[in-house]
């Protein structure tokens, strides 16, 4: 499960998606609104005036994926905070970011 | 989507006036007028009781004319708002929804002020339950039956919701039936007195109940909202329910919401505040009696 899913009247913006690497910092954009829901998000991109649902999982990588942070530090985290395997945490993790950056509310950038 | 209707706006053609009359339909005024009489007629009954003297601020002008073709051409309807010609009516038989449909249009494209969500809507205890469905799912059934057992009714159209509180306003429209629910009226005991049937295009033969005919006191007032339903119709289906997490439900209201893009970033925030007082749930309802009862024991 990636955590995303996407609605509203608008198309996400694809973008071309570079193989993610554990050194690649994959930052969120700070123009996309986000509202947190108890332990969920909506987000809003007004660039493409489409709205996204973040499940708690998504809602927490999107969280650590902070500009400073890379893949690798994002995986760590989230096997800190949900107490599970590395496999599990970089699956979570690569299918969330992929989504996240094909759709354009977040970016990569190579170490 | 639209039976007769022409896509190309154009100007209304000037035609001899039969009068205009004024209604406050809870927060929305209209104003109806035209040439063609009978179709004022029609409308004042329906709101006889939400009729007023003198024109309120800000009507939705709805004006009904026939339109000007050859003698031996069959008769149409042209149905106007805002001084655009927004529908044109087949037969006399299909104004008066076509009017109605003209305030819907004006509401969800145009009227400023409220986020105009697609959802019938009641209260019960203060508190208001929103039901949005697609077209064809039950939406205006559900509200009939839950205002026939003394629940208030504040719209079977929109939830008009005001930015600044988030509270619901109410359009109590006439409750639209159409054929396929017309046995639920004898369910309900609606189907006596000298009711009109009409004729809506493509979703065929409706007629209208007014919400005093269901119960004494039954328009409801401005309320926050406590539930928020997403429902679907399956003929024969045993009613059940299933939570939704409320970022879900933010995400849905978004795609039923008319005029979300006037609202944009704000109205994601307007209605995630909604949800976070409101339980959400995904409502398959079936047999209405049975699906009201499954409502009001999570409503109260």
């Amino acid at each position: 499960m990636t955590g995303v899913e996407r609605g509203g009247f608008g198309e996400g913006v694809a973008t071309p998606y570079t193989a993610i690497g554990a050194a690649t910092i994959p930052p969120r954009r700070a123009d996309v609104l986000c509202v947190p829901i108890d332990d969920e998000a909506v987000l809003y991109d007004h660039v493409t005036d489409t709205t996204f649902r973040l499940n708690e999982t998504g809602f927490a990588i999107w969280r650590f994926c902070d500009g400073r942070n890379t893949m690798n530090d994002v995986v760590e985290s989230i096997r800190a905070t949900y107490d599970v395997d590395e496999a599990t945490a970089r699956d979570d993790v690569g299918a969330a970011v992929s989504e996240m950056a094909r759709t354009g509310i977040i970016g990569c950038n190579g170490a | 989507m639209l039976v007769g209707a022409s896509v190309e706006p154009r100007r209304a053609a000037p035609a001899t006036d039969a009068g205009e009359r004024y209604f406050q339909i809870g927060v929305v005024p209209v104003s109806v007028g035209g040439s063609y009489a009978p179709a004022i007629g029609d409308f004042a009954a329906l709101y006889a009781e939400q009729e007023c003297q003198r024109p309120p601020t800000g009507c939705i002008d709805v004006r009904v004319n026939p339109s000007a073709r050859a003698a031996a051409l069959p008769r149409r309807y042209d149905v106007a708002a805002g001084g655009t010609d927004r529908f044109h009516a087949l037969r006399s038989s299909s104004v008066l929804p076509h009017i109605e449909w003209a305030i819907n249009w004006e509401l969800a494209t145009s009227w400023p002020g409220y986020l105009a969500v697609h959802a019938g809507v009641v209260e019960r205890n203060g508190r208001a339950a929103l039901f949005a469905a697609p077209p064809q799912h039950g939406k205006s059934t559900l509200t009939l039956g839950l205002v026939r057992r003394g629940w208030r009714y504040l719209s079977d159209e929109f939830a008009l919701l005001e930015p600044s509180s988030g509270h619901v306003h109410p359009y109590p429209k006439a409750i639209c039936v159409k054929e396929g629910s017309f046995t639920v009226l004898n369910e309900l005991g609606l189907s006596g007195g000298a009711r009109r049937f009409y004729d809506k295009g493509k979703k065929g033969r409706v007629t209208f109940v007014r919400p005093s005919d269901c119960h004494e006191g039954a328009q409801g007032g401005v309320c926050p909202i406590g539930s928020v339903f997403f429902c679907r119709y399956e003929p024969g289906a045993v009613p059940r329910m299933t939570a939704v997490s409320r970022a879900d439900a933010v995400l849905r209201l978004t795609r039923v919401t008319f005029n979300f893009r006037k609202y944009r970033a704000r109205g994601v925030e307007l209605l995630a505040d909604v949800v976070r007082n409101a339980e959400c749930y995904e409502l398959t309802s079936g047999d209405l009696s049975r699906t009201c009862d499954l409502v009001a024991s999570v409503v109260g």
